[in-house]
């Protein structure tokens, strides 16, 4: 499940068309590093969130909080059930639940540089 | 040359930052605080028992009677409370899959525990109390074997 760097993904991120996000903490190791820059594509009706994702989102109780997380099920409502890669560090869904589709910000799709 | 250009160029417009972690992040976990408020429920539960009823006519000692009842059991339903929510956070937040492989029973001793607790906030019972402290003990023990820590159980009182 390695993220790899997709230099088309990096030529829509200088066209503005993604973003950029930093990822702080150990929780994603060894998939994102800390202090590791990823783009981000904004989730849309087109290309909806499939298990295996990586996805960026609002923690559900801490509405200024943005998270990343792996999503491990997806539900018809466009909420998913998101865990950590690295289980032993990081709170996820097991401990702060489904996270809803109108907290989902975008999917991980490739790293920078 | 190319990576060290690309990292100066990343610190100098910085991205907004995603946790891939939270909770504070602190991760400071220790089961003594319910601990502490158990003992504060267990001791303000033997105050209730063994505070003396006034004669009936002392309208002065009537009062201060009521009064000390009154601080007892807002004491014992706030600390029982404090210890039921120590108890949840380490449940839901400390404990994860890994433990209950080790640990079959987890569950069913923090939900007996939270149980207690609340029994103990309901009732003047020095039965659930002395049940409640066996409960945290259990959980201290549990905790620290996870961290593979050997911290003896101790009580304030």
């Amino acid at each position: 499940m390695k993220l790899k760097r997709n230099w088309k993904e990096i030529g829509l991120w200088a066209l503005g068309k993604r973003w950029r996000f930093r990822v702080n903490n150990n929780s994603m190791l060894p998939t994102l590093k800390p202090q590791e820059d990823v783009l981000v594509v904004p989730i849309s009706q087109n290309a909806p969130i499939a298990p295996g994702d990586i996805v960026v989102f609002f923690h559900p109780l801490r509405p200024t909080m943005r998270m990343v997380k792996r999503v491990s099920e997806t539900f018809y409502d466009g909420g998913c059930y998101v865990l950590s890669d690295n289980m032993a560090e990081g709170s996820d869904s097991r401990s702060f639940g489904v996270v809803g589709p109108e907290l989902l910000i975008g999917r991980v799709t490739s790293r920078l540089i | 040359m190319f990576s060290t250009l690309i990292s100066t160029l990343k610190n100098r417009f910085p991205a907004p930052t995603v946790q891939a972690h939270c909770d504070g992040p602190c991760g400071v976990y220790d089961p003594s605080s319910a601990r502490i408020a158990a003992e504060a429920v267990v001791s303000m539960t033997k105050k209730i028992l063994d505070l003396q009823h006034p004669a009936d006519d002392d309208t002065q000692a009537m009062a201060a009677y009521q009064n000390t009842m009154s601080r007892y059991v807002a004491i014992k339903e706030e600390q029982a409370q404090i210890a039921k929510d120590e108890i949840l956070v380490l449940w839901t937040d400390y404990f994860k899959p890994v433990h209950l492989e080790k640990y079959p029973d987890l569950h069913d001793t923090f939900w007996k525990a939270a149980k207690l607790c609340s029994a103990c906030k309901v009732e003047v019972s020095t039965q659930h109390c002395a049940e409640l402290m066996e409960a945290i003990q259990k959980i201290h023990s549990i905790f620290w074997e996870t961290k593979s820590r050997d911290v003896a159980w101790y009580t304030a009182s």
